[in-house]
This record gives C-alpha cells, sequence and structure tokens, in this order.
C-alpha cells in the first residue's frame, strides 16, 4: 500500500498547503469547465431543463468509485486510511431538506458559489456571504440542541455495511443506475427541447 | 440553451469525468475527499473563537475545528476552487460582473434568491456536516450511508420548492 | 452519442460490472487484497495495534471505554479511562489517531460521540478488543499443521508477545486438537449496523 500518500509518509505543512491549492484549483476549475458556476444552468436540473448537475455530479461519483475500488483492489490504495463522512442519520435527513430548498432557491451550492462569486457573478458572492452567515447561526444555535445534532451517529458507515451486499455489487447497482439515468436525462432534455 | 458568454461548456460527462478524477486524486494523496462547506465552518468557529472563546469551545459544531481559518485543508483546498474557477471561465472568455438571472426577471428578486438560498444551505450543511461536494460527491464515491441519505434528501426538497423560485428564470 | 460518450460508457459498464464479479468471487470486499479476512474500513486488529504502541506512533492515543472499575483491573498499556457516558475528560487533538476499545467489539460510532471530541485524524476501533487483545497478542498459538502464512503471523505475532510479556505457544498435535479457541467469524467481527 503506498497510498494515501499524507497517510503514508508525513506532509509537512506547507506541502498538505499547497497541495490543497492545486486540488482545489483543480475541482474549480472543472466545476467552471461543465458549466457549474451559473446558477441558471444549476437551476435548469430542477426545472428539468438541463440536467447538466446530476450528469457531471453522477460520472463523478462513478469516476471516483471505480477508482477507489480498483485502486484498492490492487493494494495500491489503503482503503482503511481514507476518510469516510460520518454518518449521523437524523441530521443528515434534515439537513438535506433543509439545503435542498437552499439549493432551489440560491440555484447554487456552496462550493459552485464560490466559482460562480470567481467569474464576477454578483449573485453568487451573495450566495457565499449567506452560507457563511447561515454557517454561523446555525453553529451558534446548536450549541443549544447538541443531542439532535449527535442523533443517530453511526460512524464511517458504508452501504455495504447495512446492505450485506459486498462493494463491487454495490459499485455495479450505482454505475447501472447511473447510466440508465444519463439515458432518462437525454430523453428528458430532448423532450424539453423539442 | 446554450451559455449566454464565452466559449460553449465542456461535455458534462467528460467534465463529471475529469472531476471525478480530481476527487480520486485527493483520495490517494490526501486520503480525504473534496469539500466547500468546512472552510465555512472553519471561518465561523474562528470568528466566533476569536469573539467570545469559551463559546467556541462549547459548540459542537466549531469544537471540530479547532485549529483555526490558517490551518485547515479544507480552506487552501476553497482558495484552489476559487483561482481555479476564475482561471477556467478566463481563459473561455466567461468572466463578467453580472447579476445573473431570466431576461424578464428584476435584479432584486435574484438575489433576493441567493441570499435565501445562501442562508438554507449554510444551516442545512451544518446539520448535516458536509455539503454537495464534501458530502454528497465525496461520500457518495466512498458509499458513505449518510452521504446517499443527504443527497436523496436534498434533490427531493430541491424538486419540491424549485417552482417556487422559477419567476427568478423566466 | 459520440464516440466519447460511447467510450466512457462502456469503460464504466466494464469496470462496474468487473468490480461485482470480483466481489463475489473473492468475498472481503474493499482493499483486502493483502489481508485475507474483511476488516471493517474502521477496525484495526490487535497485531496492528501492538505495532503502534511499540513503534510509538505520534499521535496515538488508546481509549478504554469500559467503567473505570473495569480499567483499573486491567487495561491495555497507555491507554486512558474514557468511560462511555461518562463526563468527557479527555482532550482529543486534530493530529490524534484515536483507539477506542471495549471488552468486545464495540460500535465506533456511538463511541466517538460520547467522546465529544473535535475530529480527529483517525479512529478506529480495536476488533475484539480486550478480548482480541489477549487472544492475539498475550497468548498467540501457533496449531500444529499450520501453513507458512500462519507461521510468518506467528512469528510477527510472538515478537510482540515477548515485548508486552504475553506467552507464544506452538502446539503440537494433540494440543491442537484440544484447543477450542473461539474464532472470530466474520459476522461477529462486523461492526453492528444500526
Amino acid at each position: 500500500m503506498i497510498a494515501p500518500f499524507a497517510e503514508v509518509q508525513a506532509f509537512t505543512e506547507a506541502t498538505r498547503q499547497g497541495i490543497g491549492v492545486a486540488i482545489g484549483l483543480a475541482f474549480g476549475f472543472a466545476l467552471e469547465r461543465a458549466g457549474l458556476g451559473s446558477a441558471r444552468k444549476l437551476v435548469g436540473q430542477f426545472h428539468l431543463t438541463d440536467l447538466t448537475v446530476f450528469k457531471v455530479m453522477f460520472s463523478a461519483i462513478v469516476t471516483a468509485m471505480l477508482g477507489v475500488f480498483w485502486l484498492g483492489f490492487f493494494g495500491v490504495l489503503d482503503l482503511s486510511r481514507v476518510y469516510v463522512p460520518e454518518t449521523f442519520l437524523w441530521p443528515q435527513l434534515v439537513g438535506g431538506l433543509v439545503f435542498g430548498v437552499g439549493f432551489a432557491a440560491g440555484g447554487l451550492c456552496p462550493g459552485t458559489a464560490c466559482v460562480a462569486a470567481a467569474t464576477g457573478r454578483l449573485d453568487g458572492f451573495a450566495a457565499v456571504v449567506r452560507v457563511f452567515a447561515g454557517v454561523l447561526v446555525a453553529g451558534l444555535t446548536l450549541e443549544r440542541a447538541p443531542a439532535f445534532y449527535d442523533a443517530a451517529a453511526r460512524g464511517p458507515q458504508t452501504l455495504s455495511e447495512i446492505t450485506g451486499l459486498p462493494d463491487g455489487v454495490l459499485i455495479f447497482i450505482v454505475v447501472g443506475v447511473a447510466l440508465l439515468g444519463f439515458a432518462v436525462a437525454e430523453a428528458v432534455e430532448r423532450k424539453a427541447h423539442a | 440553451m446554450g451559455p449566454d458568454r464565452g466559449r460553449a461548456y465542456a461535455d458534462p460527462y467528460l467534465a463529471g469525468v475529469g472531476l471525478g478524477l480530481v476527487l480520486l486524486t485527493a483520495f490517494v494523496v490526501m486520503g480525504r475527499g473534496l469539500g466547500a462547506s468546512g472552510a465555512f465552518a472553519s471561518g465561523a468557529a474562528s470568528l466566533v473563537g476569536m469573539a467570545t472563546p469559551p463559546y467556541a469551545a462549547q459548540s459542537p459544531v466549531f469544537v471540530r475545528y479547532p485549529d483555526g481559518f490558517f490551518r485547515e485543508w479544507i480552506v487552501f483546498e476553497l482558495a484552489g476552487v476559487v483561482l481555479g474557477g476564475f482561471l477556467s471561465a478566463k481563459l473561455a472568455g466567461r468572466v463578467r460582473v453580472e447579476i445573473e438571472r431570466g431576461p424578464h426577471a428584476s435584479a432584486p428578486r435574484r438575489m433576493l434568491g441567493a441570499f435565501a438560498g445562501g442562508t438554507f444551505m449554510g444551516v442545512g450543511a451544518v446539520f448535516a456536516r458536509g455539503c454537495t461536494s464534501g458530502l454528497a460527491l465525496t461520500g457518495g464515491a466512498l458509499l458513505s450511508v449518510g452521504a446517499w441519505v443527504f443527497m436523496l434528501a436534498t434533490f427531493a426538497s430541491a424538486y419540491a420548492v424549485a417552482p417556487l423560485f422559477r419567476k427568478s428564470w423566466r | 452519442m459520440t464516440v466519447l460518450r460511447r467510450a466512457l460508457l462502456v469503460t464504466a459498464a466494464s469496470l462496474g460490472s468487473l468490480a461485482a464479479l470480483v466481489s463475489i468471487a473473492s468475498p472481503g470486499g474493499r482493499g483486502t487484497a493483502e489481508s485475507g479476512s474483511k476488516l471493517n474500513a474502521r477496525e484495526i486488529t490487535s497485531i496492528q495495534l501492538a505495532d503502534w504502541i511499540k513503534d510509538r506512533k505520534p499521535g496515538l492515543r488508546i481509549l478504554d471505554v469500559r467503567s473505570a472499575a473495569d480499567f483499573d483491573v486491567f487495561h491495555l498499556p497507555g491507554s486512558l479511562s474514557a468511560p462511555l457516558g461518562g463526563p468527557p475528560s479527555i482532550e482529543l487533538g486534530k493530529r490524534d489517531v484515536v483507539v477506542v476499545y471495549s471488552e468486545e467489539d464495540l460500535d465506533l460510532g456511538e463511541a466517538l460521540a460520547s467522546l465529544r471530541s473535535p475530529a480527529v485524524a483517525e479512529a478506529f476501533a480495536l476488533r475484539r478488543g480486550l478480548n482480541g487483545w489477549l487472544d492475539e497478542v498475550m497468548n498467540p498459538v501457533l496449531l500444529a499443521g499450520s501453513n507458512t502464512e500462519d507461521k510468518a503471523a506467528f512469528e510477527k505475532a510472538a515478537e510482540l508477545s515477548r515485548y508486552f510479556g504475553g506467552v507464544p505457544r506452538v502446539l503440537d498435535a494433540t494440543e491442537s486438537a484440544a484447543f477450542t479457541r473461539k474464532k472470530p467469524s466474520s459476522s461477529e467481527t462486523r461492526r453492528r449496523g444500526c
């Protein structure tokens, strides 16, 4: 196992930061190339006129998922040392519902709002400022409801742990659903523009 | 619907694969994925920490970012996002100061949407401990249960309320 | 459909199908090409932990979540007492690698939520807890008729065992037949799902 590099060999703080900027740069570049720095394009997803969000997001998930699986399979990447976001079922369900309202209203998400702002869009800049305000307010308020914030904590739980299916099978299912979804997305767009 | 300015956007599938490779690189090099809201949370934590230190230490949210704004990896990553987004738009001739909205929509209406949307997203991201990048994308690729729950909830509620904001885009 | 899209589609479909095939053919799932038995993403074995303690792995913090009374009777070298549900008494840092253990397997998510600590670099549950430690580190045995792989693993365990004052034993055929240590089955070592 030679990866993750930062775990296998200790990086200096400056190296980590430099890598952070480089990876972020590529991330921002890819988002802008796809058109996700544009709220008009993003809301097309919810009005079913332009399904770029779904196509980009699921292409990315499928690519990274397959990469992680195969690098792990060939012993390059030590998966036990990759940080898996922890599951907190109820706060994540409620958080998702609240976030979705913001996503539709703002037409951007925190990352794409930063890209929108960087390309001169004032609505993107407004969203960035307000995301910060929202985080600040929620952070200060949640202090009074720590029980809910930690509700249904399950650690870094994966789908394979709750379904009992091996990762490879779940990956097969996700890839299948994504490819099917792409076909549907193309059909929906054709219909919307017909 | 093509882009309103500059060169056409890239093929979404190709851009998505590119994005996926960036995410994979983050896993391989750093052992963690991408993110955005974490940087906001770290900023908020530092701000509260400066104003009232004990408050920040008690908050279950802010206590997760004890290192300070300029020591969090995610902050450097998000700085890169801003740079990368600008660079890409610049190369394609897509940088322009404007309030993006529908041809018949007023600027205040759109700004109101962006304001309200940003707030909801900030609150939602705190509850969920992540956003579309840090949780849905990163956790989705790692088959995290919470990430898929968050993703489905986000899309469900976005579809439910999107008609209310359609006027900004007409 | 363009040639590019077709190529991406075929690649995703084949890598996804292969992923399902290899994980059905060799159950064990993600990243277990090297180690034979299934290890949950956030579990470590007693041998691994012993290795870390011996090597003085930087940032290693071992937390015992059993009661303080149990802790006083016996605990792992270098561990701290952090009873589940008790007041948070241990300060953890961002660079810390945390290993929590109990009598047997435990729910890592629950334990971490109870610690109410900031995000640490990594957190692991000790597989089979103290029982695993006693079996694998303090009392490793080599059964008669073991293959070379088992022998190599035993040599490593024996070396660690002597470091921690344990008693490695090589059993002959009759002793091996009488030896009935409970072998952890994969379903038992699996972290509790819900």
